[in-house]
């Protein structure tokens, strides 16, 4: 022992305010040059030191890749504080959630704040995807496409297995329906669906797998694919319009220009999980009938339109509509690769032009079809049903518009925008269908009171 | 490698100078400049070896090149294998769920010419004078439970319309409501065998129980 190990102690300790202040600092310990002072801030990471004009305008991205990033942080740090409660066994699940709802304190709170930022993650990163669609920012990004698909899909399975946790009598009948329709599937359906439940029917090996799939496996998949996504944007250069149309336009710093506006859309959104879940309530149904679902039970809202169209065929609209919708997608940025009008709203004039007709074309086939179901009757005969219904007849038409469009204006764009929006059509009729069933699988309209007993 | 053979070199003839140095007659030691240049051809070769990994530059990188391959196929061999180890693991082997064959009760249980819903085993029973029959009351549409109605029977999912011997009238469903072997035990008691459907209809004649 030296005296100097005490002295050199002693005068790291006295100046370790000091130390603390450069030693910590994000960018190293050295203080860096005000030109250099940009870049050694990690924000810098994510975005490139200049930004264009028209990236900051709201109408571009209508910012909702970043509400969807938000929103998943907000239930990241809900999903982990559930956690501390949550017990996933069918005897003690259900009285477990009655305690977060009920008894924790806070827990009513930050339930609400899970179950609607969901909603909201599952309904922003919809229209996230519509929007890359509609502006045709897929151009050049193949490989971000793909993740984005990837992000989705992790997305749609969260919602899906957080669907079964609360283990009431909705989430118990939603999930024993739509599994069964795993047995439509040929070949694979019987083991992906004993993969997925534990067994052949909805039991306590079902709930541990989904809460496993629901807390370990889906978050830390969307995790690593959301770090990719980000990182791709920038190594692609930010949004499709500058970096593809190679436009002259002036740039701004991202800092203050982009980063104040993006931490201003973050409060707006955390304010507004906030105020929705300190008014509205995340339902509790009641505890499982396990003999009988209810009269209707119906599907969460961003997947009645599969529960619509499985009530005309289960072939149909469990695999094929979606199937091929699907497809569709994962082949978007490889088939359709116009430069002209990348980036920007519906594409150029002829785009807007069949968006237009198809649009129309879509709403008025889809209500001639529906009338025609629903007034035939419910035919029995499977070959009918699969056939002539309107999931298969939307199908069609999305088909048909697809070529039409393409043979017409002979752009690849304005093809596949034409289909995707009659396949949207579609999904936004199914669901608005499936939200006016009442007992019985029966339509009513809103102003319609059930009849008694429900 | 260098700087130790030098500082060596510097111990054997402390009084030596860097002036002297190049007077000296050549020996054991070497100068620091041969040296420099031994290090430089080794480096040379070094990657003259590294660079030759192209397919068909010469016998020795074909070996490389096969050796790296193997390598990365043996790396991705084990990841798969370890992926589809995973994927088996949760596969399973044993279920938890209700048996397949269990007794319904006895014949005395069910009055004739009425139809019992089991609750619990998902099942209806069918009692005709002597002649019983059990099918299940899941729709085989999308496994909802069926509900009774005038006509027979109505899954309220998706509304799928069944007879009075689950035969499919309208709807989504393709399957009748499978009906089940029904057996009697020498105790009485009737028996059904989930796992051995029988013709629609199918009422076997039971011993036993003409309450």
């Amino acid at each position: 022992m030296k005296p100097s190990f005490f002295s050199a102690l002693w005068s790291n300790l006295k100046s370790l305010p000091q130390t603390c202040r450069t030693g910590l600092r994000p960018g190293g310990e050295a203080a860096p040059a005000p030109s250099q002072r940009l870049r050694r801030n990690f924000v810098y990471h994510l975005h490139a030191l200049k930004v264009s004009e028209r990236a900051l305008h709201p109408l571009t991205t209508l910012g909702l890749g970043l509400i969807t990033a938000t929103l998943f942080f907000v239930l990241v740090v809900t999903g982990v504080l559930l956690m501390i409660y949550y017990v996933p066994t069918p005897r003690a699940a259900y009285a477990s959630m009655q305690d977060i709802q009920y008894a924790v304190a806070f827990g009513g709170f930050v339930r609400a704040l899970h179950r609607w930022a969901a909603h909201g993650m599952v309904l922003t990163i919809l229209l996230h995807l519509a929007r890359v669609i509609f502006t045709g920012s897929y151009r050049r990004r193949e490989l971000n496409w793909i993740m984005g698909l990837g992000l989705g899909a992790c997305t749609l399975g969260l919602a899906f297995t957080g669907y079964l946790l609360p283990w009431d009598q909705l989430s118990f009948w939603a999930v024993s329906v739509s599994t069964a329709m795993l047995d439509n599937l040929p070949m694979i359906g019987g083991g992906l669906k004993n993969l997925l439940l534990g067994g052949e029917i909805v039991s306590a090996a079902t709930l541990l797998r989904f809460y496993t799939l629901h807390v370990a496996l889906l978050p830390a998949l969307l995790l690593l694919l959301m770090a990719f996504h980000f990182w791709r944007i920038r190594k692609d250069g930010g949004l499709v319009a500058s970096s593809v149309l190679g436009e002259d336009e002036s740039s701004l710093p991202a800092w203050p220009h982009l980063v104040l506006r993006e931490a201003l859309l973050v409060l707006v959104v955390l304010l507004s999980v906030c105020l929705v879940s300190v008014w509205v309530a995340a339902p509790l149904g009641i505890p499982p009938d396990f003999h009988a679902p209810g009269n209707p039970e119906k599907a969460p809202w961003y997947f009645l339109w599969v529960q619509e169209m499985v009530s005309y065929s289960s072939v149909v609209g469990g695999f094929v509509f979606p199937g091929l919708l699907l497809l569709g997608l994962l082949l978007l940025p490889f088939l359709e690769r116009e430069d002209r009008a990348a980036g920007r709203w519906f594409g150029d004039r002829r785009c807007r032009r069949a968006i237009v007709v198809a649009l129309s074309a879509g709403v008025v086939a889809l209500v001639i079809f529906e009338a025609g179901f629903i007034s035939a009757g419910g035919t029995a005969d499977p070959l009918i049903r699969d056939i002539f219904n309107p999931a298969t007849g939307m199908l069609v038409l999305a088909v048909l518009a697809f070529g039409l469009a393409g043979w017409l204006t002979g752009s690849t764009r304005s093809a596949f925008l034409s289909g995707f929006v009659v396949m949207l059509v579609a999904v936004a009729g199914f669901t608005v269908m499936g939200l006016l069933r009442g007992p019985d699988w029966v339509f009513y309209w809103p102003w319609e009171a059930w009849p008694g007993g429900y | 490698m260098g700087k130790r053979r030098r500082r060596r070199s510097a111990k054997k003839k402390p009084p030596s100078t860097a002036a002297e140095k190049p007077q000296e007659p050549v020996v054991s030691p070497p100068t620091e400049d041969e040296i420099l240049a031994e290090e430089e051809a080794a480096d040379a070769a070094r990657e003259a070896l590294l660079s030759r990994g192209q397919p068909g530059d010469g016998p020795q990188s074909s070996r490389r090149t096969f050796l790296v391959r193997a390598g990365n196929w043996a790396v991705g061999a084990c990841v798969l294998g370890a992926a589809a180890g995973s994927l088996r693991l949760a596969v399973p082997d044993f279920f938890d769920g209700p048996p397949e064959r269990f007794p319904l009760g006895l014949p005395s249980d069910f009055k004739t010419g009425t139809l019992t819903w089991l609750p619990d085993r998902q099942l209806f029973v069918l009692r005709e004078g002597r002649g019983f029959g059990a099918f299940s009351s899941r729709c085989t549409h999308l496994g909802c439970t069926v509900r009774r109605t005038n006509e027979g029977f109505f899954c309220p999912c998706h509304g799928a319309r069944f007879d009075g011997q689950g035969s499919v009238i309208a709807g989504p469903a393709r399957e009748p409501l499978p009906w089940f072997r029904v057996w009697a035990e020498p105790d009485g008691r009737i028996w059904v065998d989930t796992g051995k459907p029988v013709p629609p209809g199918t009422l076997t004649p039971l011993d036993g129980g003409d309450s």
